[in-house]
């Protein structure tokens, strides 16, 4: 997910999961939980579509407040009636997988509407019931930038559960990432504050130190047990992180084009103190 | 931070500091209209889009993303913007010259 920066408005907006394609029903559950998948891929697209249309009205010229006043109006903002409807869908489809994955869609929403404490509650009723569903994939992947909503340690301990528990490969592997990639930046100690402000604070801590430690054991686990999957080759570039982008470590160089078709290196510039910024408007 | 960014480079011309700005929303060409449009003067590298070879490469997944170099090419803090990117600077030009 990517920070919005364009909107200036200081918080992720809510990246719509990419639908799953409709689970297997489980056996026994028979048309009744293909049903819910269906249902849930309907209602899923509905949203994706409301709030294409929601952001839409956002201009890059708005005043702030005017932004969080559209984001606070119920009527306009369409997250709390959909919230609504996929909670009804997960009670009736309980059990099934299309349930667990319209849980997982609530969480995001009560993160996101500073429900935090419902989404607390939902991560552990996920946990208790719904360990064995394939769709807790997602629940790592939300956690992977959701974590500041849920706070650092309870996201790492539901990461630590669903990677010991879950009997899905692809579900180990994504919790696993989500773990190691939690822990590379944030060190253990701090709970609550911005991540810059934290990596500074804690760079040369001793609980940062083992975090990183951890963190590295799990990104070469996910490279060596996973390296099929997305998760194990991105493994990779947090490994390039730990090992050549740590505060202390001399930059790695790079060639690049400037604006003018210029090339220069990044090593042209010793001598001088460095500002790189990673940016962009899209 | 864009409005900081342009004072800090102002304030600072003559000293051995650099900003540089690793664009990710796309060709040349667009770039350049942005940077006219924002009146933004500071080198850039050219990196195309948020999966750019350089943005993979620093495995940067969140935007801005930013990194304060010493003058020996060390990195020496991460993601502080504004006044806190300043002061940071402030303290790694002192260095070079105590």
């Amino acid at each position: 997910m990517k920070r919005c920066r364009r909107l200036g408005l200081g918080f992720a907006l809510l990246a719509v999961p990419p639908l799953l394609a409709a689970q297997q029903a489980p056996s026994g559950a028979g048309a009744q939980a293909a049903d819910y998948a269906a249902e849930l891929q309907q209602l899923s697209q509905e949203f994706r579509q409301a709030q294409q249309a929601f952001y839409e009205q956002f201009r890059e010229d708005m005043p702030q407040e005017e932004m969080a006043r559209l984001f606070s109006d119920p009527e306009k903002n369409p997250t709390a009636r959909y919230r609504a409807r996929f909670e009804d869908l997960a009670r009736r489809a309980a059990g099934t997988d299309a349930a667990a994955e319209a849980w997982i869609q609530v969480q995001s929403m009560a993160n996101g509407a500073e429900d935090q404490a419902r989404g607390r509650e939902i991560v552990d009723q996920l946990l208790a019931g719904y360990m064995q569903s394939p769709a807790m994939e997602k629940l790592a992947g939300q956690l992977r930038y959701g974590w500041y909503s849920l706070g650092l340690n309870r996201s790492k301990d539901a990461m630590r559960q669903l990677r010991q528990r879950s009997p899905h490969a692809l579900v180990q592997a994504a919790a696993t990432f989500t773990l190691a990639a939690i822990l590379m930046e944030q060190p253990g100690a701090v709970e609550g504050a911005s991540a810059g402000a934290i990596i500074q604070a804690g760079a040369d801590s001793p609980a940062r130190e083992q975090d990183r430690r951890e963190a590295r054991a799990l990104f070469e686990e996910l490279g060596a047990k996973h390296a099929d999957s997305s998760y194990g080759q991105s493994a990779q570039a947090y490994l390039f992180e730990l090992d050549h982008l740590q505060i202390g470590m001399v930059a790695p160089d790079f060639e690049a084009e400037d604006e003018h078709g210029q090339p220069f290196k990044l090593s042209d510039y010793r001598g001088k103190v460095v500002v790189l910024d990673f940016w962009g408007f899209w | 931070m864009i409005p900081h960014e342009k004072e800090m480079v102002e304030r600072l011309q003559d000293e051995p500091f650099a900003l540089i700005g690793i664009n990710s929303d796309g060709d040349r060409e667009s770039l350049q209209k942005i940077l006219k449009d924002n009146g933004i003067a500071w080198r850039q590298a050219v990196d195309g889009s948020t999966n750019g070879p350089l943005a993979t490469r620093w495995n940067v997944h969140g935007w801005p993303t930013i990194y304060i170099l010493d003058h020996k090419g060390v990195i020496r803090f991460r993601d502080l913007r504004d006044e806190a990117m300043e002061r940071a600077v402030m303290e790694l030009l002192a260095e070079i010259r105590p």
